[in-house]
């Protein structure tokens, strides 16, 4: 018995020895500026346990060799739809869904979050479709590992221009039928916008009239009252410059904390977006066919970082996007200064979500995800070598 | 059974019950059958060699192996029929199917709203459907008649003895489905996470309601919430599976899975989760992955059993079938026995009463021309409550 406790005991000495690693010898990208040469990276427990030049290596660490390789931290990629069945899944009995969860219908076992593992992407945020006005809420959930959810509810999906519409109908005539629940509004871009208004008048109406349990609110304008109150951010997503321009009007008028997603033709607004001072979560620059007829340039991204706006590269739910690392290339392709685009896609992106303080840099304390490059991750050779998520390897060894 | 059957005969009187019961009367042993074979399966892994059964008002009275002189002459007092198979002949406890839409045309669910809660499937189960003779010539004594899974929250499945009038105990085990069956185009909810907000919202609604102000669909919703009647959720890919588990943990319920074709790629949630698992029938056209699945829950310790669900006519011997499949698949004999019969009346609560051969259970027997899990044996008679419902030539 005594024997049995000390070998456990010692056995799980051992395996705690086994989790400390020690990353040497690699150029390091830290989540902000260049790559640095010299930094050595200390992993405990599935933190980051210290990070820097000629720092004292724990006894019995487990040394990995990362010479003449590339680390950065793994990468954020803000707007996904990886474990869902679609890009366009949604609740669609229903134009206006924002309680409904993107998380009540993630497949954790999808090849598409082995895929994103696969190229250094091990945080998403995970988002409904774009069928209805409100979509519903996202969740900031990492792409491999044990514990895979980082933030529920980190936004509420509200979308502009004629997605929401494309799926209703109107008169008989034109395929609607006054029985199907999809003989509604709205049909067209206006009627987004006047459903968007609607929304936020009644739910306003049930916060100020308050008249007791009678009037409760219900869950959908629970949702859209946080969102009154700037507790929950609004993910919008506006590609053409005028739902662009709408956004930033909503955001004005409803008091509403907005984050622009995919903002395809930003280069157009790009005057409203500084001044307004929103985050923008950005479609990936390779893709040349905007959704919803935009006109995509490949410069946006640049334009926007130059005019200081805090801009994030994803991959915008879309199928025929590129790996998240090699978007940021296309960035680069377009202007952007390279340390921006890594920092377009790990810091600032984990910043938009709100999950800066574990995920999206190395440093001590924060979650260790890492990611080891065959190269410098913009170089279009590069490879992820190896992906550690909260500290375990989530890869198979490569050369 | 007997009793409860004449009973009603008698109260309700009405000449199609009359009708019904008046086939089983003439079989019926008022007093005493005693059943002679080879061999009995008590219980999974559990046989009796040279086996005597008495039966008496439908119950078994007394399951002995090798029967002494002194208890062969105490058994002959006690019965007025005696029934010998012969040495290879093999007793089994009659099949219980715990999830089947048998003889029912379609009629169970209300596909326009998917909250039906309150809907019983015992309303719908039609005693006189010629599905249900050929139910139980394949050796399904008992069976529950569940709602299908076009509905979110389908309704209440209904326990019953096929071929027999619905008791009024029948209500069993709320049935839900997550599955793509219960995501309508045109009603809500049309996605998963439609489905889970639906039933968050109507689990709130239950919230601060006194029982007296429930409508008939709430009640029934909180009969299972924190873990009162059992939930049987049909899903089949891993995010349903996720769901259905989720649901769960949420709501406290006390779950079975349904279907959970992709089991294998989430078992350590299942694992974790501690539910039962109801499979679909394993046939020919099985694939590969179906037929390896119950290989890996039995290795993963997750107990699983074998449904007949729609009971299509292929010819085959229905739960036989899947049986002996599992069986070629590696299942233990025991293990694959189990999953027919005593695995699925613990599911439905029922394992007081039947799957198994124990004294005191209901006397559903069947009788095989040798192991039942050899599918070159032979049904040689079919026993229910006492009663012989359908007999092959040896």
């Amino acid at each position: 018995m005594r024997i049995a406790l000390a070998l456990l005991l010692l056995s799980s000495a051992l395996a705690a020895q086994g989790d400390t690693l020690v990353l040497r010898g690699a150029r390091v990208f830290t989540g902000q500026g260049d790559f640095q040469k010299g930094l050595v990276v200390i992993v405990k427990d599935g933190k980051i346990a210290a990070i820097g030049r000629d720092i004292p290596v724990p006894q019995g660490a487990k040394e990995v060799d990362c010479k003449d390789k590339w680390i950065t931290p793994g990468f954020v990629d803000a707007m996904t739809a990886l474990g869902l069945t679609s890009m366009n899944e949604n609740e669609e009995s229903n134009e206006v869904t924002p309680q409904v969860r993107a998380i009540n219908a993630i497949d954790p076992e999808a090849q598409n979050f082995k895929r994103a593992v696969a190229g250094g992407v091990t945080t998403a945020y995970i988002m409904p479709g774009q069928m209805n006005v409100f979509g519903g809420l996202g969740v900031v959930y990492k792409t491999a590992g044990k514990s895979r959810v980082v933030r529920e509810d980190a936004g509420v999906r509200m979308t502009l221009g004629q997605m929401p519409g494309s799926g209703n109908r109107s008169f008989r005539g034109f395929g609607g039928s006054p029985t199907s629940i999809y003989y509604r509004r709205p049909n067209n871009r206006m009627g987004t916008i006047w459903e968007v208004r609607r929304a936020f008048y009644d739910a306003m109406d049930v916060r100020e009239t308050n008249l007791g349990p009678q009037l409760e609110p219900t869950a959908a304008q629970r949702v859209l009252i946080s969102a009154l109150d700037r507790k929950m951010k609004v993910r919008t997503t506006a590609r053409h410059g005028q739902d662009i321009r709408t956004a930033l009007r909503l955001a004005e008028e409803f008091g509403i904390a907005v984050i622009l997603d995919d903002a395809t033709e930003a280069y157009k607004t790009l005057d409203y977006v500084v001044a307004a001072g929103v985050p923008v979560v950005a479609g990936p620059p390779s893709v040349q066919a905007g959704f919803d007829g935009s006109t995509p340039h490949l410069d946006t991204l640049a334009l926007l970082a130059r005019a200081g706006v805090e801009v994030a590269i994803s991959t915008a739910q879309r199928p025929d996007a590129l790996p998240l690392v090699r978007e940021a290339g296309f960035a680069v392709r377009g202007g952007m200064d390279r340390a921006a685009a890594l920092a377009a896609v790990t810091s600032v992106p984990a910043k938009i979500l709100g999950v800066d303080a574990r995920v999206g840099s190395l440093d001590k304390g924060k979650d260790a995800d890492i990611v080891l490059w065959s190269r410098h991750p913009l170089s279009p050779y590069s490879r992820a070598v190896r992906v550690w998520v909260d500290g375990v390897p989530v890869t198979k060894p490569s050369r | 059974m007997v009793s409860r059957r004449i009973a009603f005969g008698l109260v309700v009187g009405g000449a199609l019950a009359l009708l019904a019961q008046s086939a089983t009367a003439q079989n019926a042993a008022p007093n005493g059958l005693l059943i002679r074979a080879g061999k009995a399966w008590v219980a999974p892994g559990q046989a009796l060699v040279r086996a005597s059964l008495l039966v008496k008002n439908g119950k078994i009275v007394d399951a002995v192996a090798r029967p002494t002189n002194d208890a062969k002459e105490t058994f002959l007092d006690q019965a007025d029929s005696v029934r010998d198979f012969g040495k290879n002949a093999v007793l089994t406890a009659g099949f219980v199917d715990v999830h089947t839409h048998a003889g029912s045309d379609g009629e169970l669910a209300e596909p326009v709203e998917s909250f039906t809660p309150e809907l019983r499937a015992s309303r719908a189960y039609d005693a006189w459907a010629s599905a249900w003779k050929r139910i139980t010539a394949r050796g399904v004594t008992s069976a529950v008649l569940a709602p299908d899974d076009r509905n979110l929250a389908g309704g209440i499945a209904a326990f019953v003895d096929p071929g027999l009038a619905a008791g009024s105990d029948a209500d069993n085990y709320f049935k839900m489905s997550l599955t793509g069956a219960a995501l309508n185009r045109e009603r809500r909810p049309t996605s998963l996470m439609g489905a889970a907000d639906y039933l968050r919202e109507r689990a709130t609604e239950l919230q601060n309601l006194a029982p007296a102000k429930m409508t008939p669909a709430q009640r029934a919703l909180a009969a299972v919430i924190g873990g009162g009647q059992s939930v049987g959720i049909a899903c089949s890919t891993v995010r349903e599976i996720h769901a259905a588990l989720d649901a769960t943990t949420t709501y406290q319920l006390r779950t079975f899975l349904i279907h959970a074709d992709e089991a294998e790629e989430c078992l350590a949630r299942i694992v974790g989760a501690k539910v039962p698992v109801v499979l679909r029938p394993l046939g020919l056209q099985s694939s590969r992955k179906q037929l390896r699945l119950p290989g890996v829950l039995q290795k993963a310790g997750v107990a699983f059993a074998f449904a007949g669900e729609n009971d299509q006519d292929s010819g085959l011997p229905g739960l036989q079938t899947s049986l002996a499949i599992a069986v070629r698949q590696g299942i233990t004999a025991a293990d694959a026995l189990a999953s027919v019969t005593t695995r699925p009346a613990q599911i439905a609560g029922q394992s007081e009463r039947v799957g198994t051969l124990f004294t005191g259970r209901d006397a559903d027997i069947l009788v095989w021309s040798g192991e039942p899990w050899d599918l070159r044996s032979r049904l040689l008679a079919v026993i229910r409550n006492g009663t012989i419902l359908h007999e092959n030539k040896q």
